[in-house]
């Protein structure tokens, strides 16, 4: 059987109106990457695993490749592009450098996402570990990534409000 | 990694939904989170023709607390019953507000949680769900209706020893229903994985009440190393009467070990250890140890 029937989506990605006809096999991520152009929404398992795939939808982490683009219709995502706010993501973006939180890079636009999630609702750190711990990353050992976000963290908290 | 093609319907009412279903009976598969569903497809291990999508019918979404009665619905996600807003908007006694977060919040992650739903957890009825441990202890009833009518199945009829559920095709999970314990119950949970975030080895859920510092009621169930979840009525006999100090050490591990045991599922040496602990932990967090 091909793919006998395509459906008209239409979301917001990163503030932009985005209407286009997708097959409903082709996951979120797919799309994102190869009709939007979005070069952080990167597949990795397929199976919800490893989280390279996390996108944020309506404001929370989701696993791209477990959504399928035709249920995202109204939705509002936003990829490691363009983060909410262009201050927090130059500042996610300088901490994940300073403490060297990246190596081949591949899982990066995820924990992005989630670092972006985190700061957002201010999460104690313990619980901010505990999402962190969504993802996988081959390797850094995590805990480059562990100081990123709570030097974030500790920013935000001395700035009263985001970084 | 694509799953094969298939004919993707968003019915927006519950009606439409199980009309849907009961056309594609032999060929529909129903897309809840689609935690477990859309890895298996990806995976081309399931090739369903039709899938229909419930995530748009708000019905489905429902919490609420109906004379004593908690009812959720099947679309409830996991994270939802984690946010104490909203399972505290409920007025449900402290403890259970609490069990019920404790539970949601050890499954998978937060992106997984997000999704994943309490109906689809249970059709999907594997052995490491949490919410299968939480209905069997709890007595939960499942709503399942279909295009023909409705029905309210006692979970633990609901599940076969086998591991395979009473649906059949056409049929859907509508909602949960647990009554609400009352304050007095004091609840343990234990869970044992590799690591956080992975799959649980095993885990225990313990529920008790006191009385002069002795168990009055006691309901103790273990899962994840069984192939479904069990009551251990012989642990529950012993423990009913005994004080509340009762040794969390190795008299009650050694019951529980045989507890276990006699639900004759050959497990594993390490597996039946590992049942041990969990259960032992859980006794003794619910006897506040």
């Amino acid at each position: 059987m091909e793919d006998t029937e395509l459906h008209t989506v239409s979301f917001k990605l990163n503030g932009h109106v985005q209407v286009l006809q997708v097959a409903p096999r082709r996951s979120l991520t797919h799309v994102l990457d190869q009709e939007c152009g979005m070069k952080s929404a990167r597949v990795g398992c397929g199976q919800g695993d490893c989280g390279s795939c996390t996108v944020s939808v309506d404001g929370v982490p989701i696993r791209g490749c477990l959504l399928f683009a035709v249920q995202a219709d109204g939705a509002d995502i936003r990829t490691a592009e363009a983060l909410a706010d262009p201050a927090m993501l130059a500042a996610i973006r300088k901490a994940f450098k300073k403490h060297r939180a990246i190596q081949c890079g591949y899982c990066t636009p995820g924990f992005m996402i989630l670092a972006e999630y985190i700061l957002r609702n201010a999460l104690p750190l313990d619980q901010a570990v505990q999402t962190l711990s969504a993802n996988l990353c081959r390797c850094t050992g995590y805990s480059p990534i562990v100081s990123a976000v709570t030097e974030l963290l500790a920013l935000r908290a001395e700035n009263g409000c985001g970084p | 990694m694509y799953p094969a093609p298939f004919l993707y319907h968003r019915p927006s009412g519950l009606h439409q939904a199980l009309e849907l279903l009961s056309r594609h009976k032999t060929d529909g598969v129903i897309l809840a989170g689609g935690q477990s569903l859309v890895p298996r497809m990806n995976l081309r291990q399931e090739t369903p023709k039709n899938v229909v999508d419930l995530n748009r019918i708000a019905d489905l979404s429902t919490l609420a607390v109906v004379d004593d009665v908690l009812e959720i619905g099947a679309m409830v996600r996991h994270q939802s019953l984690c946010w104490d807003a909203e399972v505290s908007g409920l007025s449900l006694p402290s403890g259970f507000a609490q069990l019920l977060g404790r539970m949601a919040g050890a499954i998978g992650n937060l992106p997984i949680r997000l999704r994943g739903t309490i109906g689809g957890s249970l059709a999907n009825a594997s052995p490491k769900a949490q919410w299968a441990l939480l209905s069997l202890l709890l007595d939960a009833d499942i709503v399942i209706e279909n295009a023909g009518g409705a029905r309210c199945e006692r979970y633990a009829e609901f599940l076969n020893r086998d591991g395979r559920t009473t649906l059949k095709p056409g049929d859907m999970i509508t909602r949960v229903k647990i009554k609400v314990p009352s304050a007095h119950w004091r609840y343990g949970f234990a869970q044992l994985a590799p690591q956080q975030n992975r799959p649980t080895s095993a885990f225990a859920l313990a529920a008790v009440t006191l009385q002069d510092a002795c168990v009055r009621d006691c309901r103790i169930a273990v899962g994840a190393c069984t192939p479904v979840p069990c009551r251990l009525q012989a642990l529950e006999d012993w423990l009913s009467g005994r004080p509340a100090s009762v040794d969390g050490g190795n008299d009650l591990a050694d019951v529980a070990k045989a507890a276990v045991r006699q639900q004759a599922f050959d497990l594993e040496p390490y597996l039946e250890h590992l049942a041990a602990v969990a259960i032992t932990r859980a006794v003794a967090q619910a006897l506040g140890h």
